[in-house]
């Protein structure tokens, strides 16, 4: 008799606990399910509005002008914004946390919407890829124009001054050497070292013919030099050569970038 | 527990089968070809290239005396010797130098290859009447010429080419400290007083180390110049005989 209310209360206090236990856990699981579905719901419009906001930036870039001598930095300046833009965003546009990951494995749904990003993002990094490399390019067509900018051009050249012009040429043809260069740019490289080179030893012959006072020499030496300014121009075809081929490439990543 | 499971697997299911997102769709129309141009536009090394030109080679003295050395003998070659300029010899005051001698020598370097000839002209020494006179002066008379010459050098006096014999005998002071020889000075002194005879006034050293025109005043001062006692490719020619270069 003693007993009964006592096992009462304590069957009704068990009950509640119950109860609790139960609301409670519904709040915590449906608050997290809330949060999953917003998160996976969110992430197909993230990585669309991204993408979409990635292909507005390299056309803006792209649309520009062709660019005179001035505004070139500006299109180089913009190319190297949006590399430096995917190489920060592509492991973060497809994330999801690490709570609600799991989801994807038992959720086709879900799986398929993380497959699509990352699908997009590949192809994205890939046109990334190709674009540091023309980067890399262009900043090494840029420090081999600004060594051969610093050749004085001269229309007349006196006899005094034909020492400087040999010195020139051989600095030059040193400074090229001593570039470190991406791998698109060395044929480039070797080809100007070795014109720079040619230029310089031509420069040699007309000094020693014009010492020994040997017309014919002089006058051969002065061929060659003008012939060995003239194949300069292979520099330009080489370099124009390769920046079709990375161009190719970076045409092709973009093509594909664009459309998946 | 069974019953938590399946109340998760409900409320997890149930909230997140409600969703379903979509495939993205991408609107980028960015030409390819615009992009492998703006790409292209961006070389610098075309265009410092470009700057490359083959400079003019200013011509060396030596390039240009050969040249004209070259030219002059193509031209005696080509054209003899077309015309014939003549000269009378005489002496004035006390002569001490052998007169001989001194026709002898004047009459050789005015008939050089290296000298006036190169006009394609010859020089012929006549008796008296010549197209002008050269004289061999004592350096006292050499005024009586013209107040313009001085008892110091030698002189041109309108038809008179006056050779002052102290200089065809010692040269001149700077001509000697600079190592000239006199027979040099003699060939010099020669073409240089034929020179204004022939229509030219003074030259003026061209650099240093070149060699002097021949019109220059070798006898007062080289200017830095190197010896040369006949005329350069630049002074071939000659107004008083209607000669252009």
């Amino acid at each position: 008799m003693m007993r009964l209310p006592h096992l009462r209360r304590w069957r009704t206090k068990k009950a509640n606990l119950y109860a609790l236990i139960i609301t409670l856990s519904i709040l915590i699981i449906g608050s997290y399910a809330l949060w999953s579905r917003q998160t996976w719901a969110q992430l197909t419009p993230y990585y669309t509005q991204w993408h979409q906001s990635l292909m507005l930036d390299i056309r803006s870039t792209v649309d520009l002008p062709v660019p005179t001598a001035k505004e070139q930095s500006v299109v180089s300046a913009r190319l190297k914004a949006i590399s430096l833009r995917i190489e920060g965003d592509q492991h973060a546009v497809c994330g999801v946390h690490s709570l609600i990951q799991w989801q994807q494995n038992i959720i086709p749904t879900f799986k398929n919407t993380r497959a699509d990003c990352q699908k997009i993002v590949a192809s994205v990094v890939d046109f990334q890829k190709q674009l540091a490399k023309i980067i890399a390019y262009d900043n090494d067509d840029q420090a081999l124009a600004g060594i051969l900018s610093t050749v004085p051009q001269m229309s007349e050249v006196a006899e005094d001054a034909m020492e400087a012009r040999m010195t020139a040429w051989d600095n030059t043809a040193k400074n090229i050497e001593k570039m470190k260069v991406s791998d698109a740019f060395k044929l480039t490289q070797q080809t100007a070292s070795k014109h720079s080179m040619a230029i310089k030893i031509a420069w040699a012959d007309i000094i020693a013919a014009h010492q020994a006072k040997d017309k014919q020499k002089y006058l051969a030496a002065q061929n060659s030099l003008a012939a060995a300014i003239d194949d300069f121009n292979e520099v330009s075809n080489t370099s124009q050569q390769s920046v079709a081929v990375l161009a190719g490439d970076l045409e092709k990543a973009f093509r594909s970038a664009s459309t998946d | 527990m069974c019953m938590m499971c399946s109340v998760t697997y409900a409320t997890v299911g149930a909230g997140l089968l409600a969703f379903s997102p979509g495939v993205p769709s991408t609107t980028a129309t960015t030409s390819p070809q615009t992009l492998t141009s703006q790409v292209a536009s961006l070389q610098r090394l075309p265009s410092a290239i470009a700057a490359f030109k083959m400079p003019t080679l200013t011509e060396p003295q030596w390039l240009k005396d050969q040249n004209a050395t070259e030219l002059a003998a193509a031209q005696a070659k080509k054209a003899p010797i077309s015309r014939v300029v003549t000269y009378d010899v005489m002496t004035k005051g006390a002569i001490t130098a052998s007169f001989a001698e001194f026709r002898t020598q004047a009459n050789a370097t005015l008939n050089d290859g290296r000298g006036w000839t190169r006009l394609g002209v010859s020089f012929h020494e006549v008796a008296s009447g010549g197209d002008f006179t050269l004289v061999l002066s004592e350096a006292s008379q050499m005024t009586s010429f013209s107040s313009g010459c001085g008892v110091d050098y030698s002189c041109r006096a309108g038809r008179y080419v006056i050779i002052n014999q102290d200089r065809w005998q010692g040269a001149t002071p700077s001509w000697n400290n600079a190592g000239g020889s006199l027979s040099d000075y003699r060939h010099m002194v020669v073409n240089h007083e034929t020179g204004h005879w022939l229509g030219h006034g003074h030259a003026s050293c061209s650099g240093a180390g070149q060699p002097a025109q021949v019109m220059q005043q070798q006898s007062i001062d080289l200017q830095g110049c190197a010896f040369n006692a006949w005329p350069t490719a630049s002074e071939l020619w000659s107004s008083q005989l209607g000669i252009t270069v």
